[in-house]
C-alpha cells in the first residue's frame, strides 16, 4: 500500500485514511493500530494529519433557537396525522392551528418511549384465539395504560376499556366507557377505533379525549392534535360523521341522537388529566358526577331539594373538603361530607 | 464493506436489540439498522433521527441562505416527506448522507440557482472554512495556520464545500457526487485536487516545508486509536 513512505499531506489526501479519520469503526481502529506499531517512524506525520484534519470546522457554525427543533417537530406530527385522514392538505393552515398542540405531543412522545419498552408483550399472532382483555378504574382512581402498538390511555375514573388480546396485530378496535385521553402512535395501515355506544372515533395518530360516561346525557370528543373522525352508527336517524380539528369538539346528544361541533377550552375540557378539575356554567348533575367519580363519594339531596346553581370553579390538587369548604362559601346550599356521602341540604336548615 | 442499496435484507431485531421504547438507541445500533427501525414505523426511531439531525441540517443549510425560515421549512418539508413515505423509501447506509443529498436538492431548487452554471450559490460566508485545533495539546505554528486560513478563504464556494464534505463532513467522493450532482465520480475527484493544488500555490511553500513545520508544532502529541 506504500503508507511507509507517505508524507503527510498524502495521508491527508488518501481516502482510506480520511475515512479512519472521520468514520473510524472497531475494524479501521484496529489496523492502524496494528499498522503504527509495525511502522513507529510514521507516528508523527499520522498525527499531524489527522490533526489538521480533525480541525477542519465551519468558520460559521449556525445553531437553531431554542424551540425552533419543538415547533418544527410539531408541524411534522400535524401533518402527519392530517395527511393520513384529510387528503387536501393546505399546509399553510398548520403554524396556526398547532401551536398550542406542539408541548403536548412532544411530551405525549418523550413519555411513549419509556413506557412502552416496559408494556410491550409481543403476542403471536394467530396462534392463540384473542381474549378479550379489561383495564378497569374505580372511582377516585386514574390510570395509565400502555397498548401493545404503543399508544396510551389515560384512563379517568370510574371507566373502562376493553380490547382483544390481538390488539395492534391486525386491528386497533377498543371500546370505553368512561372518560379517557388518548395519545395514539400513529399507523396508516390500522387506523385506531374507538367504539362508545353509538359512536365510533376514527385516527390514525393524535391526541384526544373521549367523555363517554353511561349516566351522562351526551358524549364528548375533544381533539388535542391531529385529525380524528367521529360516526355515529346506523341506529341514530341520520347516520353521521364529522371530522374535527385541533381545539375542535363535537358533543353527541344521547337524547336527539345528534353530533354538534364547537371549539373547546383545553383548560376544561383536559383539566382531569393535570389533575385539576375546572367547571364553567355547569348543572349541578354535572358537579355532582365529576366529584362522585374523581373522590369516590356519593351525593345525598335532601327529599324535594331542587339544586338549581350554576358552578364556575377550578381545584388543584385539593382535597373533596377544601372543595366542599369553597361551595359552603358560595352557594345557597350546604354541602356537608360524612363518611363517604356529601348530604346537601337547605342552607337555613342547618 | 460497500453494500448496495438491493443486497441489504432487513430481518426484525430481536425485542432487546431493538431501540423501540427507549429515548436513545443502543450506541451497537448501526445507521443501517435505526434506518430499517423508521421504514417499519417505528416512531422513536424517527424521533430519534429528528433530533440527531436538526441541528445539523439548520447548520447546512444556513450555510446556503441567510433565512433561517427557509431552512426551517425545508427540514419540515423533508421530515414531512420522510414520514409519509416511510414504508417505501429505500434502505440507506448513511442517514446523515442520505438526508444532505435530500436536503441540498430541496435549497438549491428553492434558491433556485443553477448550480452547474454559478459558483455563487452559497450565501455570503457560507461553507466558510476554519481551523481549529481540536487537541490543545497540538501547539500548530500560529502564522502558518493564519496562512492556511487566509488561503482557504480564496477558495470559491464548490471548492469550500467539497472541503467541507470531505474534510469536515466524513463523506467518500461517492457520496460526494451524489450529494453535489456531478456525473462522474471523476468530477469530484478532480475538484478535490484542483482545490488542494490551489491551496498549495497559495501557502507558497513546498508541501515538505508545510509537513516540517507542523510537524515541529505538534510533537509530543500522539495517536490514540
Amino acid at each position: 500500500m506504500g503508507y511507509e513512505n507517505f508524507t503527510t499531506e498524502e495521508f491527508i489526501g488518501d481516502q482510506d485514511f480520511v475515512r479512519w479519520v472521520k468514520n473510524p469503526t472497531a475494524e479501521l481502529d484496529l489496523f492502524w493500530a496494528d499498522w503504527l506499531t509495525r511502522n513507529p517512524e510514521q507516528k508523527q506525520k499520522v498525527a499531524t494529519a489527522r490533526n489538521i484534519i480533525l480541525s477542519v470546522q465551519y468558520k460559521n457554525h449556525y445553531q437553531p433557537n431554542a424551540g425552533d427543533m419543538q415547533a418544527v417537530w410539531s408541524k411534522i406530527q400535524a401533518a402527519d396525522s392530517d395527511s393520513q385522514l384529510a387528503s387536501d392538505t393546505s399546509r399553510q393552515l398548520w403554524p396556526v392551528l398547532f401551536r398550542s398542540a406542539a408541548a403536548l405531543v412532544l411530551i405525549s412522545v418523550a413519555a411513549l418511549t419509556s413506557w412502552r419498552y416496559l408494556n410491550s408483550t409481543k403476542i403471536p399472532t394467530g396462534q392463540v384465539a384473542a381474549k378479550l382483555i379489561e383495564v378497569k378504574t374505580a372511582r377516585g382512581k386514574k390510570d395509565l395504560l400502555v397498548l401493545p402498538d404503543g399508544s396510551r390511555i389515560t384512563l379517568n375514573a370510574d371507566s373502562r376499556i376493553t380490547y382483544q388480546s390481538d390488539f395492534g396485530s391486525t386491528h386497533r378496535d377498543l371500546t370505553l366507557e368512561g372518560e379517557a385521553f388518548f395519545e395514539v402512535q400513529p399507523d396508516k395501515t390500522k387506523p385506531f377505533h374507538i367504539q362508545t355506544g353509538n359512536l365510533t372515533t376514527t385516527v390514525v395518530g393524535t391526541s384526544f379525549n373521549i367523555n363517554a360516561h353511561k349516566a351522562d346525557p351526551q358524549i364528548k370528543v375533544a381533539v388535542s392534535t391531529g385529525i380524528v373522525e367521529v360516526a355515529a352508527d346506523r341506529q341514530t336517524p341520520q347516520e353521521s360523521m364529522v371530522r374535527l380539528r385541533p381545539s375542535q369538539m363535537t358533543i353527541f346528544s344521547k337524547a336527539e341522537k345528534e353530533l354538534t361541533v364547537r371549539s373547546f377550552d383545553p383548560d376544561l375540557e383536559l383539566a382531569w388529566t393535570n389533575d385539576r378539575i375546572a367547571l364553567k356554567n355547569a348543572d349541578f348533575a354535572q358537579i355532582k358526577s365529576v366529584l362522585e367519580r374523581r373522590y369516590d363519594v356519593t351525593f345525598v339531596v335532601d327529599k324535594g331539594l331542587e339544586v338549581k346553581e350554576e358552578f364556575n370553579a377550578t381545584f388543584e390538587n385539593v382535597s373533596i373538603d377544601k372543595i366542599l369548604d369553597a361551595l359552603n362559601y358560595t352557594s345557597e346550599f350546604h354541602y356537608k361530607l360524612v363518611k363517604d356521602k356529601v348530604f346537601v341540604t337547605r342552607k337555613n336548615a342547618k | 464493506m460497500n453494500v448496495s442499496c438491493d443486497d441489504i435484507s432487513f430481518t426484525h431485531l430481536p425485542e432487546s436489540e431493538s431501540f423501540a421504547g427507549r429515548a436513545t438507541p443502543p450506541s451497537s445500533l448501526t445507521d443501517e439498522q435505526i434506518w430499517a427501525e423508521f421504514r417499519q414505523g417505528s416512531q422513536p426511531a424517527f424521533e430519534h433521527i429528528y433530533t440527531k439531525y436538526f441541528p445539523v441540517l439548520y447548520n447546512y443549510g444556513r450555510q446556503f441562505t441567510a433565512d433561517s425560515e427557509l431552512v426551517k421549512d425545508i427540514i419540515q418539508d423533508l421530515f414531512i416527506y420522510l414520514q409519509q413515505k416511510r414504508s417505501t423509501l429505500s434502505a440507506v447506509s448513511s442517514i446523515k448522507f442520505y438526508l444532505y443529498k435530500s436536503f441540498r436538492n430541496r435549497i438549491i431548487r428553492h434558491l433556485n440557482r443553477n448550480i452547474f452554471v454559478t459558483n455563487d450559490f452559497t450565501v455570503e460566508g457560507g461553507f466558510d472554512i476554519a481551523l481549529n485545533h481540536q487537541n490543545p495539546e497540538a501547539e500548530m505554528d500560529e502564522d502558518l495556520l493564519q496562512r492556511m486560513q487566509q488561503a482557504l478563504q480564496t477558495l470559491s464556494a464548490r471548492q469550500k464545500e467539497i472541503i467541507m464534505y470531505y474534510y469536515y463532513e466524513g463523506f467518500n467522493y461517492a457520496q460526494i457526487t451524489t450529494i453535489m450532482g456531478f456525473g462522474k465520480i471523476e468530477y469530484a475527484r478532480i475538484l478535490m485536487s484542483r482545490t488542494i493544488l490551489k491551496l498549495r500555490k497559495m501557502l507558497g511553500v513546498s508541501a515538505f516545508v508545510v509537513e516540517l513545520i507542523l510537524a515541529a508544532g505538534i510533537s509530543g502529541s500522539c495517536v490514540t486509536v
